[in-house]
C-alpha cells in the first residue's frame, strides 16, 4: 500500500493563504465556509503561510515525525498514532493545553486555540491532522485541494522523490525536460 | 535476551515500548511498586486544582502491560548486582537480567524543617500525594506552601483553587526563580501579589513545624515570625531515587553517571530519567533533568542502546511549560538569571504582551536558552536550536524581523533562494 | 480522462451534446476554465479582500487567526462594504453607458446627423416627452427627439433636482429616499461618487456606503436602464407580443448563420437590417447557401427577440457552445458579457468574431467599428464577412442538436396593458381575487458555479405552481423557453388561478419582458401597480429573483429592486458573508430602512417558499386573502 502525504514545495508557493482558509473551512462544525466564518467558536488554520527570507512564503505544518518530539512530551497522551496510519493526531478530548508539545515542536507547527470539538475546555493543541477522515473518504487533504500552484502536493514519497531526481538529472545534463 | 526495566513511569514505559518495537520476542520484566496501569505523574497539579478527575491521571488501560507482552513486578528493588546480574526486590525475590535499565525517577527533597510535626508535611509528586493533600484541604481553611518554584506554584494554585488561604513561602527573591527571568519572575510575582487569599513571602524559610493543640500546626520562620494554618505543603525540588543502589558499587549518592549511550559505569546497566546525570547542552555539563519529555526521551534512547543500536543520546536541557494566570510560560535552557551571567539577550515583544527572549552565550554566541510568554508554539524550535548549537549568527533577519510568524528555523530556508526546478 | 456526466452541469440537452462534441475536439469552455480555477479564493469569495490601493493587497482573515485589518486600518466590515459598492458601481456603469448610447442615437436622429437610424415608435416619444415635461405642441418627432434627447443627457452629467424618470416611482417611495439621502442626483456622479468613497480614506462606515451603493443602484433602475429601454422602444420599436423559437437548433445548417452577441440594440438591429439586403442574399446563394440566418446571443438577443421575433440560440453560457455546433460563421458583438474565452473557441472552428464598439476591443477578433453614420454600411460590410466565412465552413463539423422550442415574447408594459383593454384595472382584480397571487420577475445571468439553467427554470415551474405569475428577463429568458414555459401551453403546469388567466388571455404564466436593462419595465409597472392602489412598492405581494445571477449588473439590478421595496432572492451567495455588518444588513437589517431585503437560497424550491411567504405576507397586509 502506498502512504502519501502532504509534500511542500516552497519554492512554488506564492503566499495566497488558500491553504489557510480551506484548512480551517475543513475543520469547522459546518465544513462550509460561508459557515464556517460565523461559527461560535471559530476553527483555526492548521497550516501556516510563514515569513521566509526575503519575506517569500513559506508553507509550515506538522511533518508527523516519528517518532515525534510532541507526542512524547504530551503528558496526559493526547496526541495519538493510533488514530490513523502515519499521523500524530491531537485526540482533543485529552488535551489539557499544557504547551508541552509546542515547547518541543522544532517546526512551530502547534498552536494553542480553543476549539468546538471541545467548547468550554479552554485552549487545546490545534496541528494538521492530515485531513485522516478527507482522505478516508477518498478526497485529498484541504490544503493540497486548495493549493493552485503546486506548493502542497498529496504524494507517495517515494515517488516524489523519483521525480526530483530526474529533475536533477536533467538539469545536470542540460535537459529541459 | 530478557531485560528487566526497573522503574515504569515516564522512562521506563517508553523504554519497554521501544524495546518491544525493536525486539519482539525479548523477555521484558518490569519492576515498580506503584499500582498500575500507567498514569501521567505530572498530571496530580491539575487534580489538585480540580481541572482533571483522579481517573483522568491514567493515561493507558488496565491491560497496557500484557498487550505490550512485559511482565510486571510490583515490587520495589533494593538491591542490584552488576557481576551476577542480579536484582533483588524488597520481598527477597531475585530478577536475573542480561540487559538492566534503572528508571527509578526522583523523591521528593526533604523541605529541611525541624520539629514533632516535620513528618506530616505534604509532597507532591504522586498520585498518593495528591490524594493524601485533597484529603486534608477544607474550604475556608489555610495551608503553607514551601518553595517557589514549579511545584511549590503548583501546590499554591491548587490549595487556592479548593477555597484554601495559602502562604507562599519562598527562599529565593521571587517566586519561579529557577525558570523565569527577571521580567516574568516580577509579572509572576505581582500577579500572585494580586490574588486574594494569597500571602507571598519572598527571602524567608520555615524552620520548624510544631502541632497545635486546637489542632493545625504551628510554623516557624527564620525571620522569627510564626504562623498557624491547617496544613503545611512542600515542594523543594527532586532528588534522584538511587539510593537503593548503595550496595551495588555505582557512585550513586547524586544519581547515576551515564555515556553517550546513557550506559552507567556498570556492563549492561542504563540508566535513564530523573536518575540519570547526561550532558546539559546548554550549559556543556552533566546535569539531570528531571522532566517528563526528557524522562521519555531518555527511555527511548536507551532502548535502542539495549537493543544493540548504537544511538549517542544528544543531551538534555532544562524545560518547562507552565500555564500561569491564563497564559503560558515557556522557558528553555538557561534562563535564569544565576545562569545567564555574561550572556547576551535579545527581546521580542508586542503589544498583546507576547514576549520572547534568546539568550546567547556571551563568548561564543551559542543560543544556550530561551523564554516565551504567549509564545509556546515557537519555543519548540528554540528547543531545537539550542540543542543543534545553533548561533546568534544562524538566526535570519527574516526571523529576527518577525519572531511570532515566520518561518521555523528548522524548516532548510536556503532553497527556497534558489529558483525553483529543483 | 474520466467521462462527465455534462448532466451534473447543465440540463439542457442541446449543451450536453455540444460540451460533449467540445470534450471530443478538445475544445476548452467556460466549465473547463471554472474547473481549472478552482478552488477559487476564500478571501474573495467571502469578500475580504483588497487590492484598491498599493500599501497591500491586503486580506482579513475570517477565522481570527491573522490579521483582523488592512495595512490601512480598514476592517472587514469596511473591506466588504468597499468591494459592494465598487461592485454596484460598475454594474450600473454598464447599464447606463450602454443607456447613453441610445441617447446619443436619439440625438443623431433628431439633429440629421444619422440616417441609419429612425424613430419607429413617434408616439411613445411623444408620451415621454410628456412626461418630462417638455412642451410637444409645434414640435416635430425629430425636435422632440432632440428635447428628450438633452433632457436625458442632463441626467448623466449636469446636476439637476431629480432624475428625468423618478417621477415613476410611486410617492411613498420618493419621500422615503429623500429621507434616508439616496435619491439619485446624477447618473455619473453617483458612479464617480462611489469609486470616490472607496478611495483609501473615505467612505469608511459600512452602512453609510451601502446607503450610496443603494442610491447608485437607484440611478440604474430608475435612470440608466430605464433610458436604455425607453429609447430603444422609441428607436426600434415598443414590443408587441408574439411567437419565437429558441435553442441551438434555430442555426441552420443549409444558411450562413450569424449571431448577435452583446446588449445593444443599435448594432444588432443595423445587422437585422443587413441580413435582409437582396444583394447579400443572393450572394450567400452563389456560395450555395439557401439564405441569411440570424439568431441572437444574451441580451442583444432578447432586444431583437423581444421587437422583432428574431429566434435565440441561446444565453450566457450557450455562447461559446453555439460556436461549437460548427454552424455560425459570424458571431458579431458589442459589449458586456461577452467572454473572452469565445474568441478562442470561435478559433478552434472556422467562424469569425467581429467585435464594434471602439469601448470592447477583444484580442484575435476582427474589429469593425460601428458608428451612428456608418453602421448601415459596416452592417453590410459585416454580413459579407458572415458569407465570406461560410466558405470556410466544415460541413463534417457541423452538428446542430434538436429542434427548435417556439416561444412567446413582446409583452412590453405598454402591450400588457394594451391587452387588458388600456388599464391594470383587469390585473389588479385578478391580483385582488387571488386568482393571481403575486408576481416575480426571474432575471439575470447564468454562472457555471451552478447547473446551467436549472434554478431559473426550476423556479418559474415552482412559482407558476402557486399561482404566482413569472416575468422573465435576459439570460432566464433561455433557461424558461427551453423548458416550454413561455408558451401558453405551459397554463397547464400553473396553479388553478393562474392557469385561468392564461388560458382567458391566451398567454403562458412566464412572460418574457425583455432584456436585463428592461427589469426597468419590471419596476415601471410595480410603480404603476402600487400608484394606482395608492401604496408603496413594498406593500405589492410582488419579489424577484436572481437565481443564477454572475454579473455585478445582477448586483445593481439587485440592489436597486431591493432599494425599490422588492424582495429579492440570490441563488448565488455574493461575496458579502466575510462582514457580519454588511451581510446582516442585506439580509435582515434593510427591511427596516427600504421595506426589503436579499435572501440567499440557491435551492430554488426553498427560495420559491420563501417568495411564497413573502407574497402571502403582503397579501394579508393589503387584506386580501393569502
Amino acid at each position: 500500500m502506498v502512504v502519501k502525504s502532504v509534500i511542500i514545495r516552497p519554492e512554488l508557493c506564492v503566499g495566497c493563504m488558500q491553504c489557510m482558509i480551506r484548512c480551517a473551512e475543513a475543520h469547522s462544525e459546518s465544513g462550509v465556509l460561508a459557515l464556517a466564518v460565523s461559527e461560535a467558536v471559530l476553527a483555526k488554520p492548521r497550516i501556516h503561510i510563514g515569513v521566509g527570507p526575503e519575506l517569500r512564503p513559506f508553507p509550515n505544518k506538522c511533518r508527523h515525525c516519528e517518532p515525534a518530539p510532541c507526542q512524547e512530551a504530551c503528558m496526559p497522551g493526547a496526541i495519538r498514532s493510533d488514530i490513523a496510519e502515519g499521523l500524530k493526531i491531537v485526540d482533543m478530548a485529552r488535551c489539557i493545553g499544557c504547551g508541552m508539545c509546542g515547547m518541543v515542536c522544532p517546526y512551530f507547527a502547534i498552536r494553542y486555540y480553543p476549539a468546538a470539538q471541545v467548547a468550554g475546555h479552554g485552549a487545546v493543541a490545534i496541528k494538521c491532522d492530515g485531513c485522516h477522515e478527507r482522505v478516508a473518504r477518498g478526497q485529498v487533504p484541504a490544503c493540497v485541494e486548495a493549493c493552485v500552484t503546486g506548493a502542497l502536493a498529496f504524494e507517495d514519497v517515494n515517488r516524489h522523490m523519483n521525480a526530483g531526481v530526474n529533475r536533477l538529472a536533467n538539469a545536470a545534463l542540460g535537459v529541459t525536460a | 535476551m530478557r531485560y528487566v526495566i526497573v522503574g515504569l513511569h515516564a522512562a521506563g514505559r517508553s523504554a519497554c515500548a521501544w524495546l518491544r518495537r525493536l525486539r519482539p520476542d525479548a523477555s521484558i520484566v518490569g519492576v515498580d511498586p506503584e499500582a498500575m496501569p500507567p498514569y501521567a505523574r505530572p498530571l496530580i497539579s491539575y487534580v489538585l486544582s480540580g481541572e482533571l478527575e483522579p481517573g483522568q491521571l491514567n493515561v493507558e488501560g488496565p491491560d497496557f502491560w500484557d498487550r505490550l507482552g512485559v511482565r510486571v513486578v510490583s515490587e520495589r528493588a533494593t538491591a542490584l548486582d552488576p557481576d551476577k546480574k542480579i536484582l533483588t526486590l524488597a520481598s527477597g525475590r531475585q530478577e536475573p537480567y542480561d540487559c538492566l535499565l534503572v528508571a527509578t525517577g526522583s523523591s521528593p527533597r526533604p523541605a529541611g524543617v525541624q520539629g514533632s510535626a516535620a513528618k506530616e508535611i505534604h509532597y507532591f509528586r504522586t498520585r498518593g500525594h495528591v490524594e493524601r493533600i485533597l484529603a486534608a484541604c477544607r474550604p475556608g481553611g489555610s495551608a503553607a506552601v514551601l518553595g517557589g518554584g514549579l511545584v511549590g506554584f503548583k501546590l499554591t494554585m491548587g490549595l487556592l483553587a479548593r477555597g484554601m488561604r495559602v502562604h507562599l513561602l519562598v527562599t529565593s527573591p521571587q517566586p519561579l526563580a529557577l525558570n523565569v527571568d527577571e521580567r516574568v519572575g516580577a509579572w509572576a510575582a505581582e500577579q500572585l501579589a494580586a490574588l486574594p487569599n494569597l500571602a507571598l513571602q519572598t527571602c524567608v524559610t520555615a524552620q520548624s513545624m510544631e502541632p497545635e493543640p486546637s489542632g493545625g500546626y504551628r510554623l516557624t520562620l527564620d525571620t522569627g515570625e510564626s504562623l498557624t494554618v491547617d496544613l503545611v505543603a512542600a515542594g523543594k525540588g527532586v532528588i534522584p531515587a538511587s539510593g537503593w543502589l548503595d550496595g551495588s558499587g555505582l557512585a550513586c549518592a547524586d544519581g547515576l553517571a551515564v555515556d553517550q549511550r546513557l550506559l552507567t559505569a556498570a556492563p549492561e546497566v542504563y540508566a535513564a530519567g530523573d536518575t540519570a546525570i547526561c550532558r546539559d547542552v546548554a550549559l556543556g555539563a552533566p546535569r539531570i533533568n528531571a522532566i517528563w519529555p526528557l524522562a521519555v526521551e531518555q527511555g527511548r534512547f536507551a532502548a535502542w542502546n539495549m537493543a544493540g543500536q548504537d544511538c549517542p543520546y544528544p543531551g538534555g536541557l532544562a524545560m518547562n511549560s507552565i500555564p500561569l494566570f491564563g497564559r503560558h510560560v515557556v522557558s528553555v535552557g538557561a534562563v535564569n538569571p544565576r545562569l545567564t551571567r555574561g550572556c547576551v539577550s535579545e527581546v521580542a515583544e508586542d503589544r498583546q504582551g507576547r514576549y520572547l527572549k534568546l539568550v546567547f552565550d556571551g563568548s561564543s554566541g551559542r543560543i544556550v536558552g530561551a523564554l516565551g510568554l504567549d509564545a509556546a508554539p515557537r519555543l519548540g524550535e528554540l528547543t531545537w536550536a539550542v540543542r543543534r548549537g545553533l548561533t546568534r549568527d544562524d538566526i535570519p533577519t527574516h526571523w529576527r524581523r518577525a519572531p511570532l510568524s515566520a518561518a521555523p528555523l528548522a524548516a532548510r530556508t536556503e532553497w527556497l533562494a534558489k529558483a525553483a526546478g529543483l | 480522462m474520466s467521462k462527465t456526466d455534462f448532466s451534473d452541469l447543465t440540463i439542457c440537452k442541446d449543451a450536453q451534446q455540444m460540451l460533449a462534441k467540445a470534450r471530443e475536439e478538445g475544445v476548452e469552455t467556460v466549465w473547463d476554465r471554472k474547473r481549472a480555477q478552482e478552488p477559487h479564493c476564500g478571501f474573495c469569495e467571502l469578500g475580504l479582500s483588497c487590492r484598491n490601493c498599493a500599501m497591500g493587497p491586503c486580506r482579513i482573515d475570517p477565522f481570527g487567526h491573522g490579521p483582523q485589518r488592512g495595512v490601512c486600518g480598514a476592517d472587514a466590515h469596511v473591506i466588504v462594504a468597499r468591494n459592494v459598492g465598487r461592485s454596484v458601481a460598475s454594474g450600473a456603469a454598464a447599464h447606463s453607458d450602454h443607456g447613453r448610447d441610445l441617447v446619443e442615437t436619439l440625438h443623431a436622429i433628431g439633429e440629421g446627423s444619422t440616417t441609419d437610424y429612425t424613430i419607429r415608435d413617434p408616439e411613445k416619444l411623444a408620451r415621454i416627452a410628456v412626461e418630462l415635461g417638455i412642451e410637444t405642441a409645434g414640435k416635430d418627432t425629430n425636435a422632440l427627439a432632440r428635447a428628450v434627447s438633452e433632457r436625458l443627457f442632463e441626467d448623466y452629467g449636469i446636476r439637476r433636482n431629480s432624475l428625468a424618470f423618478i417621477g415613476r416611482a410611486p410617492q411613498k417611495r420618493r419621500d422615503l429616499w429623500k429621507k434616508l439621502g439616496i435619491t439619485p442626483r446624477g447618473i455619473d456622479r453617483e458612479v464617480v461618487e462611489m469609486m470616490h468613497r472607496t478611495h483609501m480614506g473615505v467612505d469608511n462606515e459600512p452602512v453609510n456606503l451601502l446607503l450610496h451603493a443603494a442610491r447608485v443602484a437607484l440611478s440604474d433602475g430608475w435612470a440608466g436602464s430605464l433610458t436604455a429601454t425607453e429609447l430603444s422602444d422609441v428607436i426600434f420599436g415598443t414590443p408587441t407580443p408574439r411567437v419565437a423559437q429558441v435553442n441551438l437548433a434555430v442555426l441552420k445548417e443549409d444558411h450562413v448563420n450569424i449571431l448577435v452577441h452583446g446588449h445593444n440594440p443599435i448594432v444588432s438591429e443595423a445587422i437585422l437590417a443587413a441580413t435582409k439586403d437582396p444583394g447579400l442574399i443572393k450572394a450567400a446563394k452563389d456560395k450555395g447557401a439557401a439564405g441569411i440566418n440570424l439568431a441572437g446571443l444574451c441580451c442583444t438577443g432578447n432586444e431583437l427577440l423581444m421587437r422583432q421575433g428574431i429566434p435565440m440560440a441561446g444565453n450566457h453560457l450557450m455562447s461559446e457552445l453555439a460556436i461549437v455546433t460548427g454552424a455560425v460563421d459570424l458571431i458579431i458583438v458589442d459589449y458586456q458579457c461577452i467572454m473572452p474565452g469565445l474568441v478562442t473557441v470561435a478559433g478552434c472552428y472556422h467562424s469569425k468574431v467581429i467585435t464594434t464598439s471602439p469601448k470592447a476591443h477583444f484580442s484575435g477578433a476582427e474589429h469593425v467599428e460601428f458608428s451612428l453614420d456608418n453602421a448601415r454600411q459596416k452592417a453590410l460590410q459585416a454580413v459579407g464577412m458572415a458569407i465570406e466565412a461560410y466558405s470556410g465552413r466544415d460541413p463534417k463539423r457541423v452538428f446542430i442538436p434538436g429542434s427548435p422550442v417556439p416561444m412567446m415574447t413582446g409583452f412590453s408594459n405598454e402591450a400588457v396593458i394594451g391587452a387588458l383593454g388600456g388599464t391594470l384595472t383587469p390585473l389588479i382584480d385578478a391580483i385582488k381575487a387571488g386568482q393571481i397571487r403575486g408576481a416575480v420577475g426571474i432575471v439575470g445571468c447564468n454562472n457555471p458555479r451552478v447547473k446551467h439553467d436549472f434554478a431559473n427554470s426550476e423556479l418559474a415551474k415552482e412559482l407558476i405552481k402557486r399561482d404566482i405569475l413569472v416575468l422573465v428577463t435576459g439570460c432566464a429568458t433561455v433557461s424558461t423557453g427551453k423548458q416550454g414555459l413561455l408558451m401558453p401551453e405551459a397554463a397547464s403546469l400553473a396553479g388553478p388561478g393562474l392557469s385561468a388567466v392564461c388560458r382567458a388571455l391566451g398567454i403562458p404564466p412566464v412572460l418574457h419582458v425583455g432584456s436585463c436593462v428592461d427589469n426597468s419595465r419590471i419596476m415601471s409597472l410595480c410603480a404603476a401597480l402600487a400608484t394606482t392602489l395608492g401604496v408603496d412598492i413594498s406593500d405589492l405581494p410582488v419579489a424577484a429573483a436572481a437565481p443564477e445571477w454572475y454579473s455585478e449588473k445582477a448586483v445593481a439590478i439587485g440592489l436597486y429592486a431591493v432599494a425599490s421595496g422588492v424582495f429579492t432572492v440570490l441563488g448565488v451567495t455574493p461575496p458579502v458573508l466575510g462582514s457580519s455588518v454588511v451581510a446582516g444588513l442585506l439580509t435582515n437589517g434593510l427591511e427596516g430602512v427600504v421595506g426589503a431585503t436579499f435572501a440567499i437560497e440557491p435551492d430554488p424550491c426553498k427560495a420559491a417558499e420563501l417568495i411564497d411567504a413573502r407574497i402571502r405576507t403582503k397579501r394579508l397586509a393589503l387584506g386580501l386573502s393569502a
